[in-house]
């Protein structure tokens, strides 16, 4: 067991590095979590945007409620000025949308003509744009109907006024939601985050300690030195495997207590079982893809570009930050190349989970094995790459 | 004596097989990801049917107009629902088990659905009966009232009115998509780090033999390392401008107009980059890992605050401290692109590129300050 | 104008000056033998903590000398070295070179210096000619010059096949020959070798010495460290012996020989018998410096300056002894060492 011994010898060594590897890519899920960001569109809490409104209209009962209506539903921020204040605004995300009541609105819109409409400023396709554009029309839409049907003049303004109260109690009416089975608690969601930007770190981790550890065996003297000792060189390689294994173990094993303080949720929660599981499993995907890279990176100018291009790459493509519903048919299908796809799904299969019946989590189970089937393709690889290289080059 | 000098540097990098490769090759490739990822995203709009499921309660069969506010969205090309019809709870509970449908409707006294997931069909079936409901209600507001208007709603509701029109006049629309790209280019820019610290190590002999020769020559190993810089600095910039030229023609990313801006950008982030692993390479011992460990860690740190990852990031970090708009390399790079594309004037695109030059200026006087001594303690 | 003044004087090492009687007469070279202080250190204190490195290091190198620098690992040779060339810092005393103070901005002095040193310092993505040019090109500005200069190098050390190979590709010697073209190109009049043949084959060593010799016949001033002593002994004209730091012993090879008291060391193989049985003979015998046994040999050293072979011979043959193989070694450098310092110059 000597090159398991020396395998260890070399991380204690390299100690300071790896630490600050690992520190710094735990660091990076850590605040994603927290943050909230990103990840999943998975969840019915309404997200409140920031909105600026401009009102240049005069006080009427319409403007007054729609603007109620919004202060309820978002966060509310100061209106400025200039023109350039406003794109400063919009530039660094004080605002996400930027809606501008332009004067005689209300007159227009209550007489039925409409020439004038709301101005917005926002950022094409994003979801807040969508979420507004999408709570302002209602609310119109419904002022609208009862304006015209009832027929209620523009003066009219307890009319109004009670239109607006009518239009606002309308608009709290909800559907109700039954879910079959147990709804996800908040503290699964939040896990949920942090599981989905998983990959990226733990990727990052491995291939780059990986690499790096494995680099010394294969410098030119320690390699021969080792070629010669009558331990076949595929021993040595399963020791090596043995090393790397180990330091996978450990680094799962600090994700996942992190992630349970992070979270809170119980260890006795099926789900989190279920994550933990599925996160292990990747954990030993990540393994032997760093192992097998471990292999064929030949220095260190290499490395961290290949170790960026495959953890952040494969990330993207598979749901870790952009998520997966969002994704083109033909990018997940390259992507359900990665072991990286398989794991974004099953976790969020997990989160999704309502019951437990073997119907449910199959498809789960079936994603963590095609990333083990893709763990043992990367070692059986690694090792014939191995031998190969022992035997070709000294 | 600097051309001497730049000429063999430049040799001897570019001919590092490895590392010129991985330095051109890694930016494109990693682009080309990113493009993947983001390239559905202008097709929001476009939405798969979903399948629900009705429960063929007594209250439905007599609310007709709940009836064809269905039929409204589940026929012609591209309905928004394709409903089945069930007889039972039990049966559409069954086909929801079964992921034959991602929801059921039950209409009782009021509107339940049940789901078993969460994710963007349930949010639309969820959305389209809030909306439903929110109409019902103020529909029978005004009948209750006055009867007669009923005639008029249906007319009113088909309706095709503009609310809101966009008024962004900017030269530009803000764009989330830019700052993963522009993030990229940053990130990018900071790995050229690795090339300043191997420089460093070329002229400090306590660090390598070649270093040890070149300090027994009668140069001083500041001019040395000056000459070196400049020709690293060049590979560099050329390895940015090679992966802008391959975003803004493959890809079609949009940077504005303004080229000479654009190079002067990139060639301030190149300046920090390489900078900043000089003071790396300065300030650590010998030894190549740790020198790694720290350009690697930080590079990343820093392009995660600018929003590499999630762009979200960026503006949650520089809200919560200011001072990391100014202080963050990354960012610095990362803004001032985005002024560019953003803006109509140049304000905030010049404070960039200056701080980045004074950011690159400090730097270097590090590490000016760091190897100007000649004679060391042991080698 | 003063001796010193026309040490300045001379180029490419032609001119030297003889001391006589007071007056200084310039002469042309003919022996690489002079008056003039090329490198003077005296006292030098090195120290790393608590370890002292160099303790009152003195060193007076002449021109045209070729000064080997022997001692054993950790003795404080590159040390040493590397403080003459003001690479690295010490605590105490005054080190000049070509007669002025060396510090680390003496450009002057250290256009005049070569270098070959203990770790081949060539760069892995130049090739053989590109890495003398470079090298050579921050000694010697001028293009056309340093052409010619950086061809002869080439010739000198015998790579004139491998101009287009790269570091990587060399052998161990022919890696050493690179290292030292790159140190000599620009025709250094003081040039410095540390251990430059460590790990490589007899034929390259050969070729690196007979270099050396020929470099010191062309007008150089050499220093030359090593811990082989067959190489100090083959080359140098003058040897400093230095041990924890400090020059134990000066000289040239029979000087440094003649301070110790062994003179020859004869060696007899016994066929029959016990050796034990001879040695209170033999040790009456005149000139005897000690005799002692080891396994079927006698081993004797004689006196300093007295040959003891023949007697010991001719006494053995009268006894009518048989004897096997008999040999006789002058005492070695090594003896030397070993006198002065009860250790031996190579590691055990």
């Amino acid at each position: 067991m000597k090159v398991f011994k020396v395998y260890f010898k070399i991380i204690k060594k390299n100690l300071p590095m790896l630490s600050m590897y690992v520190g710094i890519f735990m660091l990076f899920a850590l605040l994603l979590t927290i943050s909230g960001v990103g990840g999943s569109t998975n969840s019915f809490s309404e997200t409140k945007n920031r909105v600026m409104i401009i009102n240049q209209d005069e006080a009427s009962p319409l403007t007054d409620g729609l603007v109620d209506y919004l202060t309820e539903k978002s966060v509310i921020v100061a209106p400025v000025k200039d023109e350039k204040a406003i794109q400063d605004a919009l530039f660094y995300e004080d605002a996400a949308y930027v809606l501008t009541i332009p004067n005689g609105f209300s007159e227009d819109f209550l007489s039925g003509t409409h020439s004038l409409a709301l101005g917005k400023m926002t950022t094409p396709n994003s979801t807040a744009g969508v979420q507004l554009d999408m709570l302002i029309e209602k609310y119109l839409g419904e002022f609208n109907l009862y304006v015209k049907a009832k027929g209620i003049a523009a003066t009219d303004v307890t009319a109004l006024k009670e239109t607006a109260s009518l239009v606002k109690a309308d608009l709290q009416k909800g559907t109700d939601v039954v879910w079959a089975g147990s709804a996800p608690t908040s503290s699964i969601t939040k896990a949920s985050y942090y599981f989905n930007y998983l990959p990226y770190s733990l990727l990052s981790i491995m291939i780059l300690a990986v690499s790096s550890i494995m680099q010394v065996f294969a410098k030119g003297d320690l390699k021969k030195r080792m070629l010669c000792a009558p331990t076949p060189a595929t021993r040595i390689n399963l020791e090596l495997l043995l090393g790397n294994l180990c330091f996978a173990v450990v680094v799962w094993a600090l994700m996942m207590i992190i992630s349970l303080l992070l979270t809170g949720t119980s260890i006795t929660d099926t789900r989190m079982q279920m994550m933990l599981l599925n996160a292990f499993v990747f954990s030993i995907t990540a393994l032997s893809l760093s192992f097998l890279l471990g292999h064929l990176i030949k220095g260190p100018g290499a490395q961290h570009s290949v170790a960026n291009v495959i953890a952040l790459g494969t990330s993207f493509i598979s749901g870790v930050f952009v998520p997966q519903a969002l994704l083109g048919e033909t990018v997940k299908y390259v992507a359900s190349f990665t072991p990286t796809y398989w794991y974004v799904t099953a976790v969020g299969d997990i989160t999704a989970l309502s019951s437990f019946s073997w119907t449910d989590t199959k498809e789960i189970f079936m994603g963590m094995l095609i990333q083990l089937t893709f763990a043992a393709a990367f070692l059986i690889l690694a090792l014939v790459i191995g031998r190969q290289k022992k035997r070709k080059t000294v | 004596m600097f051309w001497h000098i730049f000429k063999y540097r430049l040799k001897s990098t570019v001919r590092d097989v490895q590392t010129i490769f991985w330095t051109l090759a890694f930016p494109i490739i990693l682009v080309s990801f990113f493009a993947m990822a983001f390239s559905n995203l202008e097709n929001i709009s476009e939405y798969k049917t979903i399948k629900i499921g009705l429960v063929n309660t007594q209250q439905y069969q007599k609310d007709t107009m709940f009836q064809s506010h269905i039929t409204a969205v589940s026929k012609d090309e591209n309905p928004l629902f394709d409903v089945t019809i069930y007889d039972t709870q039990e049966a559409a509970a069954a086909a929801l088990s079964d992921k034959q449908i991602s929801g059921f409707i039950l209409e009782d006294a009021t509107l339940h659905l049940t789901i078993r997931s969460t994710g963007i069909d349930q949010t639309i079936m969820k959305e389209f009966l809030d909306w439903y409901l929110q109409t019902a209600s103020s529909v029978n507001n005004i009948i209750s009232g006055n009867p007669a208007a009923g005639i008029k709603l249906s007319g009113i509701l088909s309706e095709n009115v503009t609310y809101i029109k966009d008024t962004n006049t900017g030269t530009n629309k803000p764009n989330n998509v830019l700052t993963y790209y522009y993030a990229l280019i940053a990130m990018t820019c900071l790995y050229g780090a690795f090339m300043g610290s191997k420089e460093v190590t070329a002229v400090q002999a306590n660090q390598s033999a070649q270093a040890a020769r070149l300090n027994l020559a009668p140069v001083h190993k500041l001019k040395v390392f000056l000459s070196s810089l400049c020709a690293v600095n060049l590979i560099q910039y050329l390895s940015i401008l090679l992966l802008i030229a391959y975003m803004a023609f493959v890809l079609k990313i949009d940077f504005g107009n303004q080229i000479g801006y654009i190079l002067l950008a990139s060639f301030a982030g190149c300046c920090a980059g390489v900078s900043f692993g000089a003071v790396v390479g300065a300030a650590t011992k010998k030894g190549e890992g740790i020198k790694t460990g720290i350009i690697i860690s930080a590079s990343m740190a820093m392009s995660f605050l600018a929003g590499l990852m999630v762009a979200q990031m960026k503006y949650m970090a520089t809200k919560s401290f200011p001072i990391l708009a100014y202080i963050n390399p990354a960012n610095l790079i990362a803004d001032a692109f985005y002024a560019l594309y953003y803006y109509n004037t140049y304000d905030r695109y010049f404070l960039n590129v200056g701080l980045l030059f004074a950011f690159s200026f400090v730097f270097y006087l590090i590490v000016f300050l760091l190897m100007r001594g000649q004679q060391y303690e042991s080698i | 104008m003063t001796g010193k003044e026309f040490c300045h004087f001379y180029s490419r090492g032609r001119f030297f000056t003889i001391e006589t009687g007071g007056e200084y007469v310039l002469g042309r070279q003919e022996s690489a033998r002079g008056g003039c202080m090329v490198v003077k250190v005296s006292n030098l204190v090195k120290r790393y903590g608590d370890l002292i490195a160099l303790d009152h290091f003195q060193l007076d190198v002449e021109q045209g000398e070729i000064f080997g620098l022997l001692g054993p690992n950790g003795s404080g040779k590159t040390t040493a070295i590397n403080c003459i060339l003001s690479l690295l810092s010490f605590d105490k005393g005054e080190i000049e070179v070509f007669g002025k103070n060396m510090t680390p901005s003496s450009y002057d002095i250290k256009r005049d210096i070569g270098i070959v040193m203990q770790n081949v310092a060539v760069i892995d993505e130049l090739t053989v000619y590109e890495n003398i040019d470079y090298f050579c090109g921050l000694y010697v500005p001028e293009k056309k010059l340093r052409k010619d200069l950086v061809e002869e190098a080439i010739d000198f050390v015998g790579l004139g096949d491998f101009r287009k190979f790269y570091p990587k590709k060399l052998s161990g010697g022919l890696l050493r020959r690179l290292n030292i073209a790159c140190g000599i190109a620009h025709k250094p009049k003081l040039i410095i070798l540390d251990e430059p043949t460590v790990a490589v084959d007899p034929q390259s060593r050969n070729n690196i010495l007979e270099g050396i010799v020929r470099l010191n016949q062309q007008g150089a001033t050499v220093i030359y460290t090593s811990h082989y002593m067959e190489e100090v002994e083959q080359i140098c004209t003058r040897i400093g012996i230095m041990d924890k730091g400090r020059i134990i012993a000066l000289g040239t090879k029979e000087d440094l020989k003649g301070m110790i008291r062994v003179g020859e060391k004869i060696t007899i193989e016994f066929l029959t018998g016990d050796p034990q049985d001879h040695v209170e003979w033999v040790q009456e015998l005149p000139f005897i410096a000690s005799v002692t046994t080891q396994n079927h040999n006698l081993l004797i050293t004689t006196e300093r300056g007295h040959n003891g072979l023949g007697s010991i011979l001719s006494a053995v043959h009268d006894r009518g002894i048989q004897v096997g193989r008999v040999f006789c070694e002058l005492p070695t450098l090594n003896d030397v060492f070993l006198e002065i310092t009860g250790k031996e110059l190579r590691d055990q």
